[in-house]
C-alpha cells in the first residue's frame, strides 16, 4: 500500500472523499445536535438557520454570525484540537458558539443557487476577514460543504498559517486534506505538523497518504535534529521508517541508538 | 499587581516587549486601529491590517500570556484620502462585529479638516448601530479646541458620555472631559503627551473616577511599560492603592464593558499558556527556551 502511494500519491486523493468526509459530516451533525439540545441555545440554533435561509451575501452571513456571537455566551472551550485523540472528541472541543456559526455557514452553502465559483468567492472573502476562532470553524466545517473540491485554496492557506490553532484545525482530526490535497500539499502539511510539534497520530489519513518522498524529507528532519542534539517524537521516527528507501533506512538505523526520542 | 494597557499598538512592538509586559503584570491589552506611519494607498492594506488585529496579533499576544483586544476604525489622518476612506467605510462593518472588538476607534480629528469631520461622524453612527463604545483620538495640534469639538460632535449624535473614551488628555483638557461625563484617557510618553509625575498630579487633583492610564506605545519613541511604571510612581507618591487599581486596571474594563467583549473572566480563568506547545517551526519563538505560565 505504501509502495503504491509512493508511485503515485495523487491517486490516493479523492478516494476518501465519499467515505471519510461523509462519516465526519455525520459525526459532526450528531455532536452538534447533542450539544445544542443539552445547552440553553437550541432556539438560537434554529433562529440562526432561519436567518440565513435566503442569505446570498457575505454581509448577511456576517450579521447572523454577529447575532450568534452576541447571544451565545458559551465560554470558549479549548481553542486547540491538537490533543484530540479522535474526531469525536476534537469536535467536542469546539466552542458551541462556533459550531452554531459553522452550521449556519453550511446551510448557506446547501441552499446556494448560484455557481460554485461564486460561493467560493464568498467563502474566501469570509475566511480572509475572519478572526482566529472563525477561521478554525470554517476549516472544521469544510468536509460538510457542497462544492468542497473548490476550497483547496482556503485549506492551503490554513496549512501555511503561523497561527497554530488554525493550522491544527486543518491538520488534526479533519478529513479534508486527505480527500483533497495533492501529494505536495499533503507532504508540506504533515511536515509542518511535525515542525510545530503537533500530535501527528491525529492526522486523518496519515498512513494511507504516506509516501516515500515524505519519508525522505522526514528523515532529513530527524537527521538535522539529531545533529543539533534535539529530540524527535517516537511517532515521527516510526512514520518515517514506513516508506523510507533502503539507503536512508540504513543511515537512520545507524544514528538511531544515539537519537533522542520522546 | 495586574494591569491593563487599554491603548497600545503592539503590532509595532517586539516579542521582548511582550515578555517584559507579561513580567510587569500586564494581563490584557487593547490595540486601537490607527495609521502606520506610512500612508496606505489601497483598501486591501486596511483589510489585512484589520485582519491582523483579530488574527495574527491576537495569537502572538496569547503566546506571551496576554489577552489581546482591538478597536476598529478609520483613523483621522487617513480619513483625508476621501476615495480610499469611502472604500474603508464599506469594510468596517465586517470587522466591527467580531469577537474581541471592544470599540470603534481610534477616530476623531488630526487637522480638523472637513473630511475628518465627515468620517468621524459616519463612524460615530457605526458605533451606535453596532452598540460599541467610541474611542476618540484627540489631535496633537490645537488639542484643546479639537477635544471640545470632538465632545460637541458626540453630543450632537446623541452618544451618552459613558460610551465614549476621550484619549490623550492633558492638564488643559481633563477638567472639561470629566465634567461632561466622559472617560478620560491619558497617554504616558517619555517626552511628549503626559509624564508619569504629571499623571500622578492629575490623579491627586481629580481622583480616580473615569481616569484611565495607557502607553499608546507604537513605532515611535514610547514605552510599553508605561502603565506599570506610572503605577509605581503613583505608589511612591502615596496615592491610595484602590485609586491606582482604578486608573491602571478597573476603569479600562468598565469603559469597554458596553461592548460585551471585554470580560475579566477571559484572563482570570482558563487562560494558561504553554509556550512549549508552540516551540520551533513557524511560531514566533524560533528556538528560544519556552516559558510556561505555571513556572
Amino acid at each position: 500500500m505504501y509502495h503504491e502511494a509512493a508511485i503515485d500519491g495523487d491517486s490516493q486523493k479523492g478516494m476518501f472523499q465519499n467515505s471519510n468526509c461523509e462519516n465526519y459530516a455525520t459525526t459532526y451533525r450528531e455532536v452538534y445536535q447533542r450539544r445544542l439540545l443539552e445547552s440553553p441555545y437550541a432556539a438560537l440554533g434554529e433562529s440562526a438557520l432561519e436567518a440565513v435561509q435566503n442569505s446570498t451575501k457575505l454581509s448577511q452571513l456576517i450579521e447572523v454570525w454577529a447575532m450568534i456571537g452576541a447571544q451565545c455566551a458559551d465560554p470558549p472551550a479549548s481553542q486547540e484540537v491538537r490533543n484530540g485523540d479522535s474526531v469525536q472528541s476534537s469536535l467536542m472541543g469546539i466552542p458551541l458558539k462556533d459550531m452554531i456559526k459553522s452550521i449556519a455557514l453550511e446551510a448557506v452553502c446547501r441552499n446556494w443557487a448560484g455557481s460554485p465559483e461564486d460561493f467560493t468567492k464568498l467563502l474566501e472573502r469570509l475566511y480572509q476577514t475572519a478572526d482566529i476562532r472563525e477561521q478554525q470553524l470554517i476549516i472544521r466545517v469544510l468536509p460538510l460543504l457542497k462544492f468542497q473540491e473548490h476550497f483547496v485554496r482556503i485549506a492551503t492557506e490554513a496549512a501555511r498559517t503561523n497561527i497554530v490553532p488554525v493550522f491544527s484545525a486543518l491538520a488534526l482530526g479533519n478529513p479534508f486534506p486527505q480527500a483533497h490535497f495533492n501529494e505536495n500539499q499533503w507532504n508540506q502539511m504533515v511536515l509542518k505538523a511535525i515542525f510545530v510539534n503537533c500530535a501527528i497520530g491525529t492526522i486523518v489519513g496519515l498512513h494511507e497518504r504516506h509516501n516515500s518522498s515524505l519519508a525522505e524529507t522526514i528523515f532529513q528532519y530527524i537527521s538535522e535534529r539529531h545533529s543539533a542534539q534535539r529530540s524527535v517524537p517516537r511517532a515521527v521516527v516510526e512514520l518515517c521508517e514506513q516508506a523510507l528507501s533502503a539507503a536512508s533506512l540504513l543511515q537512520l538505523n545507524a544514528i538511531k541508538p544515539a537519537l533522542l526520542q520522546e | 499587581m495586574r494591569y491593563i494597557d487599554p491603548h497600545i499598538h503592539v503590532s509595532s512592538r517586539t516579542t521582548n516587549d511582550y515578555q517584559r509586559m507579561h513580567a510587569a503584570g500586564i494581563v490584557a491589552v487593547v490595540e486601537p486601529a490607527f495609521w502606520l506611519g506610512q500612508p496606505r494607498t489601497s483598501v486591501g492594506s486596511f483589510q489585512d491590517y484589520f485582519s491582523s488585529l483579530i488574527g495574527w496579533e491576537r495569537f502572538r499576544a496569547s503566546q506571551f500570556g496576554i489577552r489581546h483586544y482591538c478597536t476598529i476604525g478609520l483613523n483621522s489622518k487617513e480619513a483625508n484620502n476621501e476615495p480610499l476612506a469611502e472604500e474603508v467605510m464599506e469594510i468596517l462593518p465586517l470587522f466591527i462585529v467580531k469577537d474581541g472588538v471592544v470599540a470603534v476607534g481610534e477616530i476623531g480629528y488630526d487637522d480638523q479638516s472637513e473630511s475628518e469631520d465627515k468620517y468621524f461622524r459616519l463612524q460615530i453612527e457605526l458605533g451606535k448601530k453596532f452598540k460599541k463604545p467610541i474611542l476618540v483620538h484627540t489631535p496633537h495640534r490645537a488639542k484643546k479646541e479639537g477635544t471640545l469639538r470632538s465632545m460637541d460632535v458626540l453630543e450632537e449624535h446623541g452618544v451618552p458620555p459613558h460610551l465614549a473614551i476621550i484619549d490623550h488628555n492633558n492638564e488643559e483638557t481633563v477638567r472639561e472631559v470629566l465634567d461632561r461625563g466622559y472617560w478620560a484617557g491619558f497617554t504616558i510618553y517619555p517626552d511628549t503627551k503626559m509624564g508619569k509625575d504629571r499623571m500622578a498630579n492629575v490623579v491627586q487633583e481629580y481622583g480616580s473616577e473615569r481616569i484611565i492610564v495607557n502607553s499608546s506605545a507604537d513605532w515611535g519613541v514610547s514605552n510599553p511599560l508605561s502603565v506599570p511604571d506610572c503605577a509605581a510612581v503613583m505608589r511612591e507618591r502615596g496615592i491610595d492603592e484602590a485609586d491606582i487599581t482604578k486608573v491602571t486596571y478597573q476603569n479600562a474594563i468598565d469603559s469597554y464593558a458596553a461592548s460585551g467583549q471585554f470580560n475579566p473572566s477571559d484572563w482570570e480563568e482558563s487562560f494558561s499558556y504553554d509556550q512549549a506547545e508552540l516551540m520551533e517551526g513557524n511560531s514566533v519563538l524560533r528556538g528560544q527556551v519556552p516559558k510556561s505560565s505555571a513556572s
